[in-house]
C-alpha cells in the first residue's frame, strides 16, 4: 500500500499476507464496502462515525451515505438540497 | 454453494512476455494519480485480458511485480462504452433507474457482467469512479475465491486518456481489425 487510499495496494497486501481464505474474503468485502458505498476507515458499523475530536465521546455524527452515478457540482441541485453553515460538533 | 467459474484463461504473470497466442494490444499508465502503474490490454482469442501491473517496494523486503487481471469476452468492449452511457443518463431519459447503484447484471457473450459506481476508486482526490465485475471468472490468486473485478477512476477515464483507448480498441474490434 502507497498510502491510505490505495484500494488495490491493500486488496494485493491482504492477498499475498493472508493464509485463510475466508479472513480474505472478509478483508475483500471490507474494502469493496468502502469501495462502492465510500464508508470509509472511521465507519464502524452501527450507523455512527468515530469522532475524531478530542474528549468527546465515543461516537461523532450519524453515518449517511449518497450516491452519485457521476460527479455532479453541489450547485446543480439548486434549492433541492440545504448545506448548513452552523454546524457544531456534538456534546461540545 | 460453491460458485462454478468458467475454466481460467491464461493468466499473464510477465506483462512483457506474455505466453505464446496472447497479443499486447495496448497500454495506458493513470499518469494523473498513479504515474507508475500500467493497465496492459491483451488479447487471447476472443477474449480481453486487462492486467492492471505495478511494482511493490516492501519496508525491508525486495521489489516485487504485481499483477491483478481482468479477463472478459471482446464484445466488453462495445459493451462498455453504452453501459457506461446508460449509466450516467438520469432515469428520466431512459438511463439506469434512480434506485440503483449498479446494472442488473447481464450476459456478454455468455458471461455476467455487472458495471457499477465505485464511490472511493482509491487515489489521492478521494472520488469516485467505474467497477467492472466478471461473475463467470474467478480472481486469479490462489487464496480468492472472488469474481474478477477491475476499477477505473474518473479521471482516469476522462482525463486520464482510458476512454479515448477504450473507444479506439472498441472501432477496432468492430472493423475486425484488433
Amino acid at each position: 500500500m502507497e498510502n491510505k487510499w490505495d484500494n488495490a495496494g491493500a486488496v494485493k497486501y491482504f492477498k499475498n499476507n493472508t493464509t485463510d481464505p475466508t479472513q480474505y474474503k472478509l478483508m475483500k468485502k471490507r474494502l469493496d464496502m468502502q469501495k462502492k458505498l465510500g464508508n470509509n476507515q472511521h465507519f464502524l458499523g452501527n450507523g455512527l462515525t468515530k469522532t475524531l475530536l478530542p474528549n468527546n465521546g465515543e461516537f461523532g455524527a450519524v453515518e449517511t451515505f449518497n450516491f452519485e452515478r457521476k460527479l455532479i457540482n453541489l450547485e446543480e441541485f439548486g434549492d433541492a438540497i440545504q448545506i448548513s453553515d452552523i454546524l457544531k460538533p456534538i456534546g461540545s | 454453494m460453491t460458485k462454478q467459474y468458467l475454466p481460467p484463461l491464461s493468466e499473464i504473470t510477465e506483462p512483457d512476455n506474455p505466453d505464446h497466442g496472447i497479443q499486447l494490444i495496448a497500454r495506458i499508465n493513470d499518469v494523473l494519480n498513479y504515474p507508475n502503474r500500467s493497465y496492459s490490454f491483451y488479447k487471447q482469442g476472443n477474449f480481453l485480458s486487462i492486467v492492471y501491473h505495478w511494482i511493490i517496494t516492501p519496508k525491508n523486503k525486495a521489489s516485487y511485480l504485481a499483477t491483478e487481471q481482468f479477463d472478459a469476452p471482446l464484445e466488453i468492449l462495445p459493451w462498455f462504452i453504452n453501459k457506461l452511457e446508460f449509466f450516467r443518463k438520469p432515469s428520466t431519459q431512459n438511463g439506469l433507474p434512480a434506485n440503483k447503484i449498479a446494472t442488473d447484471k447481464e450476459k456478454v457473450n455468455g458471461e455476467y457482467i455487472i458495471l457499477g459506481r465505485a464511490m472511493d476508486a482509491g487515489n489521492a482526490r478521494r472520488e469516485g469512479g467505474y467497477i467492472l465485475d466478471n461473475l463467470d471468472r474467478k480472481d486469479h490468486h490462489k487464496i480468492s475465491t472472488n469474481p474478477q473485478d477491475i476499477t477505473f477512476s474518473d479521471s482516469f477515464l476522462f482525463e486520464g486518456g482510458l476512454m479515448d483507448l477504450w473507444k479506439d480498441l472498441t472501432e477496432k474490434y468492430q472493423k475486425g481489425t484488433l
